[in-house]
């Protein structure tokens, strides 16, 4: 176990524990964070930098004051809000609270780091979501044309390549106008569009097994076209099919990026990091924090899933 | 043909020395003005444009009109100067207007502009066939009558306010060039090959989605001092800011409301805002059925903090709106004022009728229906969706579960047709002919409607018939004021904002950027050495 | 063999149907149509219905269906209803650019990734490896709209060095030398763009061939004859390595024609990628039928270049 471990290479095991880490935040950090979506008060939505402190008074209404500053006074809280000093009475405010914003605050006053780590969950999920259902319509694309052959085969390859050749995001932006925008069509419609490759490699694999003597074994002695297929065609093609998935993981969440630039990404309030880059370019001028974190966590997540690949294609070469 | 351009020049060499505004200066060399457009212009003929601002804006500079509408539609109807018209009178009976047109006019391609493309062009207008927008506008004008080659009679079917502004609308086009195709061409045809033009700048170059360059018109009566205007489309915002910055571009005609603090730093750069004539609102769908009961209505209203909406997605550069006319135009009834931001009283009201949190869930419900409602907005409109989140976060206070859904906009269009949807956020530019009748009347189909969400209220129906037959203005002014009351009072929509249109461009230039029309009187505009 | 050509060809056909069939039917499905852009609440509904008519929107799907394929048959692409040209000279237009644009880019991509490979191969597993290992997908994790952006933000912005957009400078010259010249520094920063997001994907699959050739026979052969490791690498890994990068090369050919969307949206490039996504949202059918069926063309014609490149290339493939 030990010996196959160290033959991965020292990038792949540093990306492996970066996508561990991504998957982490994904998962546990919701848990602990508040909820990305809540402005606590709308009448102060200001652009916070990174680390500013706001504070904010309860009030007996449910609804909820920022300060700037606050200190306590006799008959109640002291405020300055907007340049403007007032005094909130005791018997209005239930209670007080001070919050540090780390990574800052959008233009919203939305917390930048709760909306990243809710946001980890959403563009993992919609990649994720779009991996499978784009692996799931290429491999059987691919199996069917490569056990085929034939008219179906040429057919079939043929329609994958042509989908291709139809700007994949104004088929998206087609297919979202048909269906009403929500995260799970959006995962539907990214990974339909985006199988041609997988179906590709399937085909490749599954025609060369098909020529393996142990494949031909199998039909001589009579196993069954399905059972030939699925239990030992497929488990074989898989390997690389494997490799490749990692690698489009990253693409994918690239692409809900790209159509929050177009604007058909998620839709608000919900937040993934993709949309938040996107967004964020749009303001880049007023605060780089909203470029800057979301980029960087986005880009680090692709680019561990790009070294794992390698990684992984790497391993498998020594093992050959 | 080399014998009239000559005399053409003669002619406007007059003009210039009559003097036309503040273009008389001497027009500089070399002068170039560089505008961003966000999306190329897809016809230079008003018949075939769908009515984007910007590309009407543009097509004003190219062809002319025959007066000149002012920007002072704060205390009255706007009023008119000479454009192509230099005298007009009406006769006693108000049911004749005697115009006559200045002499001076020359199309690009040497022919004068006479009454009969005056003629002409009223005939198009009347034309559904030649795809005219203007038909029913154009309906009370029963037809032109050719005095001699610069004077015509317009005759009314009826007296009205605004008989002149209704002659007014659309541009002149050349009877010459155009005549030769059939009206019943005139919505597939490609006009821009050789476009005859009468205004400042006529078309020089062009390069499909990238460039449009258009020159001064030496023969214009009233010729620009800017050599050449160049349309760059530059489909970007924040590229459009960026190039302006480095001194790439000189004018943005429209900048989004964030970028205008970053752009006042700078002092290479001139930063003007004006109130533009952009109203927006919430539109609830009076086919649903919590939305059909005005209190309901009121209630949301009520619970959506509008200033702060306004403030931080506009940072100043709008202000609330109280009702369906815009507080800067003439016919506002200054006793309105927007309702309070009170969730309180909002709540009161959901309870009262008969919305309350039964299962404890933080959503109101009545008979066991959660009141829930899908908060429609054009997905390529970062605004709107800032709108949405924040109206979304304040109704979320009250207990009604609201949720923004960008959609792409011919789908969104599609649906408000159909009725489709609970609550629209969306916006309009209004006119200075305040006509209320348009949005706001019970339609008799909602389909391609202003008032597409199915206001219906047979008062206000009576009052806007009146304010159709009214002959004078007071009268209008006092009905539209009873209108506004009851529409208010409604609440068939929330009233969100009116904004402020916010325009950019390089402190080389000298120019003044109007609400009325972005490039008005730019034929006095012109570049300044660094 | 001719039957083999003419399968292939009847094959082509129905796959291009099948496309133009279903773009058809998705744009004319999708909610709204072209009279739709009509959004001026003081025009009469009669407008849009007007509208409708012009472009025969009236009529049933059917109806329309048909008789555009019957003018599609006939290779009658129509007229825009957008732009009222008609659409074989729009496509013409935005054709020449999107092909300029994407194919420097690849070409780009191919020489960047290509380079960085053979570099890495040289000294695999050292610090330099590892080093442009990161760097060279930096680009390829970030969104290309998100790299061009940062490219105009240093290089047109900030140094001032080179154009943030558009094909050529409003004062352009004619003609001659300046106007290419001027051409030129417009293409940098789209070309780098498409270029350097590109290029990582293409040098790790590179550097993987390429390693595993290294320890084929004929390499090892070559460097037990004295052959240095980086004449080993250039003259006998670097040329098999390539060859399926030719495959991979002739199936990105279709990009050539329906251009990187992204990058002609933040370059303002007048290219097919935004003539196509204007015409989807205008619903603007006939053009972007047009668009479409050139772009699924191009493919079948891809397709056949990559397999005859590859044949020439590579002789345990020719018959």
């Amino acid at each position: 176990m030990k010996r196959v471990c160290a033959r991965w290479p020292a990038l792949a095991r540093h990306a492996g524990l970066a996508l561990g880490l991504v998957a982490g935040l994904a998962i546990v950090g919701p848990l602990v964070c508040p909820a990305p979506d809540t402005i606590r008060d709308p009448s102060s939505t200001a652009l916070l930098a990174p680390g500013s402190q706001r504070f904010f008074l309860l009030l007996a209404d449910g609804s909820t004051v920022a300060a700037e500053t606050m200190a306590p006074v006799a008959t109640g809280w002291e405020i300055r809000r907007q340049g403007e000093v007032q005094v909130v009475s005791d018997t209005d405010v239930q209670g007080v609270e001070s919050r540090r914003f780390w990574l800052g605050t959008d233009a919203l006053g939305r917390d930048v780091l709760a909306r990243l780590v809710w946001g980890a969950r959403v563009s993992l999920a919609l990649g994720l979501l779009a991996l499978v259902i784009s692996t799931l319509l290429g491999t059987l694309v691919g199996l069917a044309a490569g056990w085929a052959g034939g008219a179906l085969d040429t057919i079939l390859m043929r329609l994958a390549d042509a989908v291709l050749a139809v700007p994949m995001l104004v088929l998206v932006l087609l297919l979202t106008a048909l269906l009403r925008p929500s995260l799970g069509v959006l995962a539907v419609v990214i990974g339909s569009s985006s199988w041609m490759g997988v179906a590709r490699l399937m085909r490749a694999q599954v025609q060369t097994l098909k020529q393996r003597d142990f494949v031909l074994g199998l039909r001589a002695i009579g196993a069954s076209r399905t059972r030939i297929l699925l239990r030992h065609v497929l488990p074989n093609a898989m390997t690389p099919l494997g490799q490749d998935a990692a690698l489009r993981l990253g693409d994918l969440i690239l692409i809900e990026s790209s159509l929050s630039f177009l604007g058909f990404g998620v839709p608000p309030p919900t937040a993934s990091w993709g949309s938040m880059l996107a967004d964020g370019q749009a303001t880049l001028g007023s605060g780089w924090w909203l470029v800057v974190f979301p980029g960087c966590l986005l880009a680090g997540t692709v680019l561990a899933t790009a070294l794992l690949a390698e990684g992984l294609q790497e391993k498998l070469r020594h093992f050959r | 043909m080399n014998k009239t351009l000559r005399l053409v020049g003669m002619a406007a060499l007059a003009a210039v020395l009559e003097g036309c505004g503040d273009g008389s200066g001497p027009h500089g060399v070399g002068q170039e003005l560089i505008v961003a457009i966000p999306a190329d212009v897809e016809t230079f003929n008003e018949y075939q444009s769908a009515g984007e601002a910007l590309e009407n804006a543009i097509i004003d500079l190219l062809y002319p009109t025959l007066f000149e509408e002012q920007p002072d539609f704060t205390e009255r109807p706007p009023s008119f100067a000479p454009r192509l018209a230099t005298e007009w009178q009406f006769s006693p009976d108000r049911r004749t207007l005697r115009v006559k047109l200045r002499q001076d006019a020359v199309w690009s391609n040497g022919f004068r502009v006479t009454a009969d493309d005056v003629r002409f062009t009223l005939m198009a207008q009347k034309s559904e066939e030649a795809g005219s927008l203007f038909v029913e506008q154009k309906a009370a004008i029963r037809g032109l009558e050719v005095l001699d080659s610069f004077t015509f009679l317009a005759h009314y079917s009826r007296v009205y306010p605004y008989q002149l502004m209704d002659l007014n609308d659309g541009h002149i086009v050349p009877a010459n060039a155009w005549s030769a195709t059939p009206f019943s061409q005139w919505p597939h045809a490609d006009f821009t090959k050789e476009l005859v033009s009468c205004g400042p700048f006529r078309l020089a170059s062009r390069i499909p989605q990238q460039t449009t360059i258009l020159e001064r018109d030496p023969h214009h009566w009233c010729p620009a001092r800017l050599d050449r205007l160049v349309l760059r489309v530059i489909p970007d915002a924040a590229a459009q800011v960026g190039q302006l910055l480095a001194g790439q571009i000189h004018f943005i005609p429209m900048v989004p409301p964030r970028d205008a603090a970053r752009l006042r730093q700078s002092d290479t750069v001139k930063v003007v805002s004006y109130p533009s004539r952009l109203l927006g609102f919430l539109a609830w769908n009076h086919r649903h059925p919590a939305l059909q009961d005005r209190q309901v209505r009121r209630a949301l209203t009520l619970a959506i903090n509008r200033a702060a909406l306004v403030e931080a997605v506009y940072l100043g550069h709008a202000k609330v709106a109280a009702g369906p006319v815009l507080s800067s135009m003439w016919a506002f009834d200054r006793t309105l004022s927007p309702l309070p931001f009170d969730p309180a009283e909002a709540r009161r009201l959901l309870v009262q009728a008969g919305w309350r949190d039964s299962d404890g869930d933080g959503i109101l419900d009545r008979d066991g229906k959660r009141f829930e409602l899908e908060l429609l907005y054009p997905a390529t409109n970062p605004m709107r969706a800032q709108m949405a989140v924040l109206v979304q976060a304040d109704l979320a206070r009250v207990g009604v579960a609201a949720s923004p859904r960008p959609t792409e906009f011919g789908a969104l269009m599609a649906r408000q047709d159909a009725g489709e949807f609970d609550a629209v956020l969306t916006a309009w530019e209004e006119a200075t002919k305040v006509d209320l009748g348009s949005g706001w009347a019970t339609a008799a189909e909602q389909a391609g409607s202003g008032n597409f969400f199915g206001y219906s209220n047979p008062e206000l129906d009576r009052v806007l018939a009146d304010v159709g037959a009214a002959p004078d203005i007071e009268r209008t002014r006092a009905l539209l004021a009873r209108a506004q009351q009851l529409i208010v009072a409604d609440q068939p929509v929330t009233f969100l904002y009116e904004a402020q249109q916010i325009v950019a461009f390089s402190s080389r230039l000298r120019a003044t950027p109007n609400p009325a029309l972005v490039f008005f009187d730019i034929a006095s505009w012109h570049m300044v050495p660094p | 063999m001719r039957s083999v050509a003419l399968r292939r060809m009847a094959a082509s056909l129905v796959v291009l149907w099948a496309v133009a069939t279903g773009t058809y039917a998705l744009v004319s499905l999708a909610p709204g149509d072209a009279a739709s852009r009509i959004t001026d609440p003081r025009l009469p509904a009669a407008a849009r219905e007007r509208w409708r008519r012009d472009f025969g929107l009236d009529r049933p799907l059917r109806a329309r269906y048909l008789s555009w394929l019957a003018a599609t048959v006939r290779g009658d692409m129509g007229i825009s209803w957008q732009h009222r040209r008609p659409v074989r000279a729009l496509l013409a237009e935005a054709l020449p650019p999107t092909a300029l644009l994407t194919g420097l880019g690849l070409l780009t991509e191919t020489l960047g990734g290509l380079a960085i490979a053979t570099w890495q191969a040289m000294r695999p597993r050292s610090r330099v490896d590892r080093a442009l290992t990161i760097t060279s997908l930096l680009a390829y994790a970030m969104p290309s709209f998100a790299v061009g952006m940062g490219l105009v933000w240093v290089f047109s912005y900030a140094l001032g060095w080179l154009p943030a957009s558009h094909m050529l400078s409003p004062t352009a010259a004619a003609s001659g030398w300046a106007r290419l010249g001027d051409g030129a520094l417009h293409l940098v920063l789209p070309v780098a763009t498409i270029g350097l997001t590109g290029m990582g994907a293409l040098a790790r699959y590179t550097r993987g061939s390429l390693l595993e050739e290294q320890s084929q026979g004929y390499v090892l052969a070559a460097r037990a004859r004295g052959c240095s490791r980086r004449r080993a690498v250039l003259t006998h890994a670097l040329p098999n390595a390539a060859l399926p990068l030719v495959t991979v090369l002739g199936l990105s050919l279709p990009v050539l024609v329906s251009g990187s969307l992204l990058v002609e949206v933040v370059f303002a490039w007048p290219g097919m990628g935004q003539l196509l996504l204007q015409a989807a949202l205008a619903r603007d059918i006939p053009l972007l039928m047009g668009g479409t069926l050139v772009g699924a063309a191009a493919v079948v014609l891809g397709n056949l270049l990559a397999d005859v490149s590859v044949s020439l290339l590579d002789p345990r493939v020719r018959p």
